[in-house]
């Protein structure tokens, strides 16, 4: 059997599992939406600075590229981090392995599946950005290519730290907490919500020593200002050292049973 | 045995060696050893019942030759190939049944196994296997929805789905009621049928005597008996026999025996390795002076009552 249509089949019943048992996307992709409905109301006519004295941008189309990264992260770190430990504790992951299918078509099943996700996610909120407030899209083919690579970097980047995530995980009960402590605080941290060009200068080098915020950043370069890919150039640079570190982790640490 | 016989005899021939081949098998936890040499041959057809306690190494052997685990030395060949580098080559050709394992519980029964179907280069149709585990009338609806026993036997579908040559199953009743049991054994019956080779793990003796051809035993990282359930059985123990002493006789009037003499008040007790020859002294003895051997009973131990004493023996020497 060919790999590939190995990993394509896989991602196809992920999708379909996924399907199915539609309340479990809640978090993944009606959470942000909701949230970019809300606070985009309430803040309809707000204005931002991305940088200190920079131009003053609207809150919403501030706002819409931060709930796409926010369903980023919770599709591919947090909600890929509990699937993996839950087929870790019951044995899902131990029989795997005794098949054929090699580990790597395994894992692309269970990227791609999250990123036809991620891709619908992405025009669910764009388009209803655009619709309800306005939100101005890239304004080139450079810029969309440039916004695209920069989603899909981060997903992967998000994928890679997940998968090696999962050794600090003990077991599938404390995974939802352990992911949570994770992502909740490195949202508000990384801007998603809110500019974070006012945090002191010691907490947004912490915030920019995490993927979310140049993932944040690339993102909005290419959205707002159309910038393309040699201008974001610190914004790829962080992702692909954490995707590295990601996997070379992943590779080395994951574990395929539970612990005994 | 007739049967065991004309179905090894069916069983494909012409590859050379057995199909599990394990000498000296060590393994090592840091400083412990919890398998000191293991030795175990599983020819081609047959199956054999791999028993021992919790702790005895049995899931540690098993995992072993499965590739789950890496030896610290000795000899292992599963299918011909080393099962720590046998790779997706040996998983083509094995199937293996573990206890306790999810689901995606969102898939139909049809759809788990096509997609585990999938991953083989040559699977066994999916609606063949269906019928094999008996899931025909749920092989439409999620595995959410199925009970315990039909996830169990979900599980042995998923391992024969690839049409393997060899399946690893891993006790296959723990927990059940006798029904559930009963199916169960009806299910690795029929993989006997099909000519597959069988290593079946299991706590109960009644078991590997029901389904397996030999039987072999572990205890504190040894195997300390091997063979036929009636090998072991012969080689282990002794025929008791049993009678009240005739009510004109004294314990001395008793012929010669080749067996032990105990009794008790009237009861008497022979324990013999040659059963035929005793009774027929005991009975000659008794017809000569025209009485009967009330209450007499001939028994064998059971295979359960080895299998704790060869356990319980090791396991305190241990």
């Amino acid at each position: 059997m060919n790999p590939l249509v190995l990993a394509a089949r896989e991602s196809g019943n992920l999708l379909r599992s996924l399907w199915r048992n539609r309340s479990g996307a809640f978090f993944t992709i009606l959470l942000p939406v909701t949230f970019l409905v809300l606070f985009g109301s309430i803040n309809r006519n707000g204005t931002v600075q991305l940088v200190p004295h920079g131009p003053q941008i609207s809150y919403t189309t501030f706002f819409t590229p931060g709930m796409l990264g926010m369903a980023i992260m919770a599709s591919t770190f947090t909600s890929l981090v509990i699937v993996l430990t839950v087929m870790r504790d019951n044995g899902q992951l131990k029989r795997l392995r005794g098949t054929p299918l090699p580990p790597w078509a395994f894992f692309t099943g269970q990227v791609v599946s999250r990123l036809v996700l991620i891709a619908a996610e992405a025009v669910l909120v764009l388009g209803l950005g655009r619709l309800l407030f306005h939100v101005s899209l890239p304004p080139s083919a450079t810029a969309w290519a440039t916004f695209a690579l920069v989603a899909l970097l981060g997903a992967a980047t998000f994928t890679a730290v997940g998968v090696a995530y999962t050794r600090l995980v003990a077991n599938a009960d404390s995974a939802p907490a352990l992911t949570q402590a994770a992502f909740l605080p490195l949202l508000f941290l990384s801007g998603a919500w809110f500019p974070i060009s006012g945090l002191p200068h010691w907490l947004s080098s912490l915030a920019n020593a995490f993927p979310l915020a140049p993932m944040l950043d690339g993102m909005r370069q290419a959205l707002i200002f159309g910038h393309g890919p040699g201008a974001i150039w610190p914004d790829v640079r962080n992702l692909l050292v954490w995707l590295a570190v990601g996997l070379l982790v992943a590779l080395r640490t994951f574990r395929w049973e539970r612990a005994t | 045995m007739l049967r065991t016989e004309a179905r090894r005899a069916a069983a494909p021939s012409g590859r050379g060696g057995a199909a599990i081949e394990a000498r000296g098998l060590v393994m090592r936890y840091g400083d412990r050893e919890v398998l000191h040499g293991i030795d175990l041959v599983v020819p081609h057809g047959m199956v054999l019942g791999f028993l021992g306690p919790n702790g005895a190494g049995k899931t540690t052997t098993v995992e072993i030759l499965e590739g789950y685990r890496r030896r610290s030395a000795g000899h292992a060949s599963v299918l011909g190939m080393d099962p720590a580098s046998g790779g997706r080559e040996l998983r083509e050709r094995i199937g293996i049944v573990l206890q306790e394992t999810g689901h995606n519980p969102d898939l139909t029964v049809r759809e788990t196994l096509r997609r585990f179907a999938g991953y083989y280069r040559r699977p066994r149709p999916v609606d063949d296997v269906v019928g094999l585990v008996g899931l025909r009338v749920s092989a439409d609806r999620r595995v959410r929805a199925l009970s315990g026993g039909q996830r169990q036997r979900l599980d042995v579908g998923l391992a024969l789905v690839g049409d393997p040559e060899l399946v690893f199953r891993d006790e296959p009743t723990t927990g059940f009621d006798p029904a559930a049991r009963r199916q169960a054994w009806k299910v690795i019956g029929g993989l006997r049928e099909l000519g597959k080779t069988i290593l079946l793990t299991t706590h109960y003796m009644d078991e590997a005597q029901a389904l397996a051809d030999r039987v072999a035993i572990i205890q504190a990282g040894r195997i300390v008996a091997e063979g036929t359930p009636a090998e072991l059985a012969a080689a282990q123990q002794v025929t008791e026999v049993r009678f009240t002493l005739p009510a004109d006789a004294v314990a001395g009037d008793l012929p010669r025996v080749s067996g032990a003499v105990a009794t008790r008040g009237r009861d008497v007790e022979v324990a013999t390795k040659d059963p035929t020859r005793d009774l027929l002294a005991l009975a000659g003895w008794a017809a000569n002076r025209g009485v009967g051997l009330d209450g007499l009973t001939v028994t064998r131990p059971s295979l359960e009552d080895i299998y704790l004493n060869l356990t319980s023996e090791t396991g305190e020497a241990a």
